[in-house]
């Protein structure tokens, strides 16, 4: 039977991580706020540059042909970025997310695709390897609050791979936020890209637009800032949602680390009980001894 | 200006915020085929622009902001711009847009090992466009201080 005073240490313990649980999930609530904050501020800036991306498309010119878009080319290697945190306690959120990425590799290689890996963050570039993938990039210390330059860099990364045909496609599992309790790990298909995926809203009529120097390099100068701010916003959405698991996570933890302390201290006040009781019986027991 | 023109929505969104969003008068900006200025009812056009300093009209006033890289979609109703960065003069810190001056001065100067050129000229001229911007215009704005 433990003694007293294993047990009070025991408590002790219980409450320091419990302190450390709760600083956590204050941290991670905060960061995911400000996370949540870029997200919305660049939205404006992203839907902007869809929008000029299909008026292009949608002019005159719409046939034009730039390489990130549908053609010929027959894809042979596929290029799969996979997006996570840099560290765990954060529950399912790495697991879910590169899950997914090994579930949508097998699909690949299943399409007889040849699949290689870019890693954002440390869990992934580890769970990845340890699946076996071929990780040919890796982007590590970003994920937990990335920069738009960050998702620049790596989109030219990305482009120059795709234009010596080192892949041939390129998907991004990510996990979208939902809201501070909902986050869904997705894939999306970044190249080549779809024209018809872009479609022009209602009422802007764009026969009468200009280009200038010209369409096409209108068009090859929006693509990478678009790329890059589509990168932007999944780094931003998944960086969102580690920091929303890392809280749900902690908060369990803290409530956890609450019943441990209560069942502890209910033991601890049995173990003394059962003492005083022990004694007053010895006490008892001698004093009906002497008479 | 002597009349009041007609005035037009002039936005400039980067990735970090959206840093104006207000009616004015006119725009003067820096494409890469040289300088355009748009007043109210110019024809649609969609443009590239180049690093320099984008001035506007407002009122009597005028507005002066960096812009480092970025297009322009000007339409019926207002002119769009989609900036890198966007900056405005009391945004910039001039001490460390000197120092990015130098330092890309002696990259171009040294021809440092695996040098991108182009990439630290590009560097030069937004830290020129920056101190530029901070140490005053070239028109008669300064009269008013």
């Amino acid at each position: 039977m433990a003694t007293m005073r294993d047990i009070k240490g025991r408590i002790r313990s219980v409450t320091t991580t419990k302190k450390t649980t709760k600083a956590m999930n204050l941290v991670s609530s905060a960061k995911m706020a400000r996370a949540r904050g870029k997200l919305n501020a660049a939205n404006p800036y992203f839907k902007l540059v869809r929008r000029a991306i299909s008026e292009i498309l949608h002019t005159e010119v719409a046939t034009m042909e730039h390489p990130v878009f549908e053609g010929e080319r027959e894809i042979k290697k596929t290029l799969v970025v996979v997006i996570a945190n840099d560290r765990g306690l954060c529950g399912g959120y790495n697991a879910n997310v590169t899950k997914l990425a090994a579930n949508l590799a097998v699909r690949l290689t299943n399409e007889g695709k040849e699949v290689a890996f870019l890693t954002i963050g440390n869990k992934a570039r580890d769970f990845m390897r340890r699946a076996g993938g071929n990780i040919i990039a890796q982007y590590n210390g970003i994920s937990e609050s990335p920069t738009i330059e960050d998702a620049r860099e790596i989109i030219a990364d990305i482009l120059s791979k795709y234009e010596n045909e080192e892949c041939d496609e390129v998907f991004v599992c990510f996990t979208e936020f939902k809201s501070a309790i909902s986050y869904i790990p997705q894939s999306l298909r970044f190249l080549p890209m779809s024209p018809k995926d872009f479609t022009v809203e209602k009422g802007r009529d764009m026969s009468i637009m200009k280009f200038e120097p010209s369409a096409k390099e209108v068009l090859g100068y929006a693509i990478p800032k678009y790329l890059g701010t589509a990168m932007y916003e999944c780094m931003i959405t998944s960086a969102a949602s580690g920091q929303g698991a890392t809280m749900t996570a902690m908060d369990s933890a803290t409530e956890n680390a609450e019943n441990i302390i209560g069942d502890l201290t209910l033991m601890l006040n049995r173990v003394r009980q059962a003492a005083i009781t022990q004694e007053i019986s010895e006490i008892v027991g001698g004093a009906n001894a002497l008479e | 200006m002597a009349e009041r023109s007609k005035k037009f929505r002039l936005r400039i969104v980067t990735p970090a915020k959206t840093s104006i969003d207000k009616d004015v008068d006119m725009v003067i900006m820096q494409t890469i085929d040289g300088q355009i200025g748009v007043l109210s009812g110019h024809e649609p056009l969609t443009t590239v622009l180049d690093v320099g300093t984008l001035r506007y009209y407002d009122d009597e006033k005028i507005e002066r902001v960096a812009l480092l890289g970025g297009f322009a979609e000007i339409s019926q109703k207002e002119v769009v711009i989609l900036a890198d960065i966007a900056e405005h003069p009391d945004e910039i810190d001039a001490e460390r847009a000197k120092r990015a001056e130098e330092r890309a001065r002696k990259r171009i100067k040294d021809q440092a090992e695996g040098l991108d050129y182009l990439r630290a000229e590009l560097a030069l001229r937004k830290s020129l466009v920056r101190q530029q911007l901070v140490s005053g215009p070239l028109t008669s704005e300064k009269t008013k201080a």
